[in-house]
C-alpha cells in the first residue's frame, strides 16, 4: 500500500471511523494493526496531533453578545406575556360561566319536589292503574289465606299432616 | 462542589422563564458557534456575525421544539450550517457536492516527513488555522465540526450524507492539511 492511498484495505476501513472518534476499544487489537499498517498508523498519529493543537479563534465580539442575548429576553418575555394571558382568559372564562351559571339558576330555579310529583301523575296511564291494583289486592288476599292455613313461622298450625322428606339416594 | 448543569436542565430552565439558564447556555456554545462559522467564511466577518446571529435567534425561536434526541451543540451547528448554505446559495459560491472518490489522494514524500515531525506545537497551532482554509468546504466543516468533539454520526446528519463519506473526508482532511502544513513551513 503506497503513502498517501486512501483506498485501504478493507480490514483498514473496520479502524479508521475509531482512530477519528477517539475510540479506546479493542485498543489493543488497534495497535497491533497499526504494527502492521503505517498508513493507519500514520493517520492515527497526524489526528492525534491535529486534535491536540489548539486552533486559534477570534473572540465573539461583545455587540454580538449582547444582541443575542436581548433578544433571548425579548422571546422570553414574549413567551411569559404569552402565558399569562392564557391563563387569564382560563380564569376569567371560568369565573363568567361561573356568574351565566348562578343568573340562569335565580331566573330558572330548578323545579321542586310537588311539582315533580304532578308531573309523574301527569304522565301515569290510569286505564292500567286499575288493573294493576286489582291485581296487586288479589295477591295479597291469597297470601292472607295461605297464612291463615299453615300460620307464622314463630306459630305453626299444628293440625297440618307432617310429609317426610324422602332419603337422597345413591 | 457546583454540579455542571447539561444543556437540557438549561433549556427548561429558560424556557420556564429563567432568562440566567440562556446566557449559561450562549456561553457554553458561542465560541463553538463562531469558530465554526469563521472557518466556513473565511476573510468574511460581516458575514459570520450576521449568520451567527441569525443561528441564535433560530435556536431562540426554535427551542421549545428541541428535542435532546442530538447534542445541542450538533443541533445548533445544524442551523448554523443550513444558514451558511443558503447564504452560498444566494450568492451561488455553493459548491455542490464534489466527489472525493475521484479526488486524488497527495503524497506525502519522506523529505516532507522531516518537516511534518521538526515543527513545533506553537508553529504548528499557527499555521493550522492559516492552512484551515485552503481545504474544501466540505472538508474543512468535518475536520472543524470533529475537532470540537462532534461525533461523524452527527456531522453525517448536518452534511445529509453517509458516515462513509464523513470518514473519507476527514481523512483526506487530515492528509491535505499535513501536506499544507508543510508547504507553509517550507514556503513553497
Amino acid at each position: 500500500m503506497e503513502n498517501g492511498d486512501l483506498k485501504m484495505k478493507s480490514e483498514c476501513k473496520n479502524y479508521i471511523e475509531k482512530i477519528l472518534n477517539d475510540n479506546a476499544e479493542q485498543r489493543d487489537a488497534f495497535r497491533a494493526h497499526c504494527g502492521e499498517c503505517p498508513e493507519c498508523a500514520s493517520l492515527a498519529s497526524d489526528w492525534k496531533r491535529m486534535r491536540n493543537a489548539a486552533i486559534p479563534v477570534s473572540p465573539v465580539p461583545l455587540s454580538l453578545d449582547f444582541a443575542v442575548l436581548a433578544a433571548a429576553d425579548s422571546a422570553l418575555k414574549r413567551r411569559m406575556h404569552r402565558k399569562v394571558t392564557i391563563r387569564r382568559i382560563i380564569y376569567y372564562g371560568a369565573a363568567a360561566a361561573s356568574v351565566a351559571l348562578a343568573c340562569l339558576v335565580t331566573i330558572f330555579p330548578p323545579d321542586s319536589t310537588a311539582k315533580n310529583h304532578r308531573v309523574i301523575a301527569r304522565n301515569l296511564d290510569w286505564s292500567k292503574f286499575d288493573k294493576e291494583l286489582f291485581e296487586t289486592a288479589a295477591a295479597i288476599e291469597i297470601s292472607h289465606h295461605c297464612i291463615s292455613i299453615a300460620g307464622t313461622p314463630d306459630a305453626p298450625n299444628q293440625n297440618l299432616p307432617v310429609i317426610e322428606e324422602e332419603q337422597e339416594q345413591f | 462542589m457546583e454540579v455542571k448543569r447539561t444543556d437540557i436542565e438549561l433549556i427548561e430552565g429558560y424556557l420556564s422563564g429563567n432568562g440566567l439558564d440562556f446566557e449559561e447556555l450562549y456561553d457554553r456554545y458561542k465560541k463553538l458557534l463562531y469558530g465554526y462559522l469563521n472557518n466556513m467564511l473565511p476573510q468574511q466577518q460581516s458575514t459570520v456575525d450576521d449568520i451567527f446571529q441569525q443561528t441564535w435567534l433560530k435556536v431562540i425561536q426554535k427551542l421549545p421544539e428541541y428535542r435532546c434526541n442530538n447534542h445541542f451543540s450538533a443541533w445548533m451547528i445544524r442551523i448554523g450550517h443550513n444558514l451558511t448554505i443558503d447564504h452560498f446559495r444566494k450568492n451561488k459560491k455553493f459548491v455542490n457536492q464534489i466527489s472525493i472518490d475521484n479526488e486524488d489522494a497527495p503524497d506525502f514524500p519522506d523529505k516532507d516527513k522531516l518537516v511534518w515531525d521538526s515543527m513545533d506545537q506553537s508553529d504548528f497551532e499557527q499555521a493550522l488555522g492559516q492552512v484551515l482554509e485552503t481545504l474544501q468546504e466540505e472538508q474543512r466543516e468535518v475536520f472543524m465540526l470533529r475537532h470540537n468533539g462532534v461525533s461523524f454520526k452527527e456531522i453525517a446528519e448536518i452534511q445529509n450524507c453517509s458516515i462513509n463519506t464523513v470518514l473519507a473526508r476527514m481523512q483526506y482532511a487530515i492528509k491535505n492539511l499535513k501536506k499544507n502544513l508543510v508547504e507553509w513551513k517550507t514556503g513553497t
